[in-house]
């Protein structure tokens, strides 16, 4: 065989190996100019004071932007924390992403004490993590170093009956407004 | 056994130093590679001292193969044709760097050097840095010194899935997350994801 079609043929094993992005989902990392770890926070409490998501209850999920899950847990129940506000979810694929170009994906958090899925908790948050570059399968992109990712913090989701209310109140205004009219 | 040069065989992922040798300063031996089609992250764990010992021609002589070495961006790679350099550089693969050795096929290399033992230090930088223990020794992260003041990532290459695992250190809670602590062959590189450049120390002192 000729021998330039040879190393043709090694070179491409190897570069069809790392033709898409891949990202390794560890992020007790601090993004550049930060003393802190990008962490997930629990919900501000009552004085405004934020801390870490108790690995007990915390659950995350990375996601692709079209909805596929790139983590370990399918079934919507999601990945536990390994400790306080940390993840540790090992290598993902971003299927459609091209390594050397931007790629994106949805990073859910959530506290499983409120609900068992991202979809029905009631502290929730969400956030679309940006690779600017993102690496191949030999070198993957790092889930804090390499993007812009700086934490997330849960929020407080109205339960369906409270927003009920709450709609309900604001109707009642305006029809108290209009009658004083 | 000659006193001024103590041969020490390196088996699969041992080490083994025959304990009633007399033992010089220059430790010679050999480790035998075993490396397989595609792709496999390796390092050289000794020091060959002869001219061009340590050069990528010299490692795998006589084989069809690329080398990719991770230059802080990228990876730069080195063609060789049964064992002629036909593209890139034909550089020095010192002890403490990992690369990629991009293989035909399945084949057993035998790396000849000496043993570097005493106090041996890798600068790993921020980001990735591809790297291997100095010290041609196997063991846990724990063992072979790697224990870092901050976070780090630590991704081991799977040849069969074409896929990095990924062991977890978060600083003050040691090795965390599903795989626990990794261990490291001899001549196994690996990659390391850190926030900040460390040094990782390790001494090693063989036994009389």
């Amino acid at each position: 065989m000729n021998k330039f079609a040879i190393i043709a043929a090694i070179a491409l094993s190897g570069v069809s190996s790392y033709a898409q992005g891949v990202i390794n989902g560890f992020n007790a990392f601090k993004p550049t100019g930060s003393l802190v770890n990008a962490i997930v926070n629990d919900v501000v409490n009552d004085v405004g004071v934020t801390s870490a998501l108790l690995a007990a209850v915390g659950r995350v999920e990375v996601l692709a932007l079209d909805g596929t899950v790139l983590s370990s847990v399918k079934d919507g129940s999601g990945n536990a924390l390994v400790a306080p506000g940390i993840f540790s979810l090992g290598t993902m694929t971003i299927p459609g992403s091209t390594v050397g170009q931007p790629a994106s994906v949805l990073l859910r958090a959530w506290d499983s004490s409120t609900g068992s899925t991202y979809a029905n908790a009631l502290e929730s948050a969400s956030i679309t993590v940006t690779f600017p570059t993102v690496g191949g399968a030999t070198a993957p992109s790092n889930f804090v170093l390499a993007s812009n990712f700086t934490g997330l913090t849960l929020q407080i989701i109205p339960e369906p009956s409270t927003m009920a209310l709450a709609a309900i109140g604001v109707a009642g205004l305006f029809f108290v407004a209009r009658r004083k009219n | 056994m000659n006193k001024n040069f103590l041969a020490l065989t390196v088996a699969a992922s041992a080490l083994a130093f025959s304990a009633s040798a007399a033992v010089s300063s220059n430790i010679v031996g050999y480790v035998k590679v075993p490396l397989k089609l595609g792709l496999n992250l390796v390092a050289n764990p000794l020091n060959n001292t002869n001219p061009n010992g340590n050069k990528i021609s010299s490692l795998f002589a006589g084989q069809t193969c690329s080398v990719l070495r991770w230059n802080g961006s990228g990876f730069g790679s080195t063609d060789l044709f049964e064992g002629v350099v036909v593209g890139g550089v034909d550089g020095d693969l010192a002890p403490g760097e990992g690369f990629f050795a991009d293989m035909g096929g399945d084949v057993s290399l035998t790396w000849v050097g000496e043993a570097l033992v005493g106090t041996q230090s890798v600068n790993v930088g921020a980001n990735n840095s591809f790297v291997a223990s100095k010290i041609p020794l196997a063991g846990t992260a724990t063992e072979l010194g790697l224990a870092p003041a901050d976070s780090i990532s630590a991704l081991t290459w799977d040849n069969a899935s074409s896929s990095f695992k990924s062991y977890d250190y978060f600083a003050g809670a040691g090795w965390i997350g599903s795989l626990g602590e990794p261990s490291f062959a001899v001549a196994q590189g690996f990659l390391v994801q850190s926030g900040a450049a460390f040094t990782w120390t390790k001494t090693f002192t063989p036994a009389n």
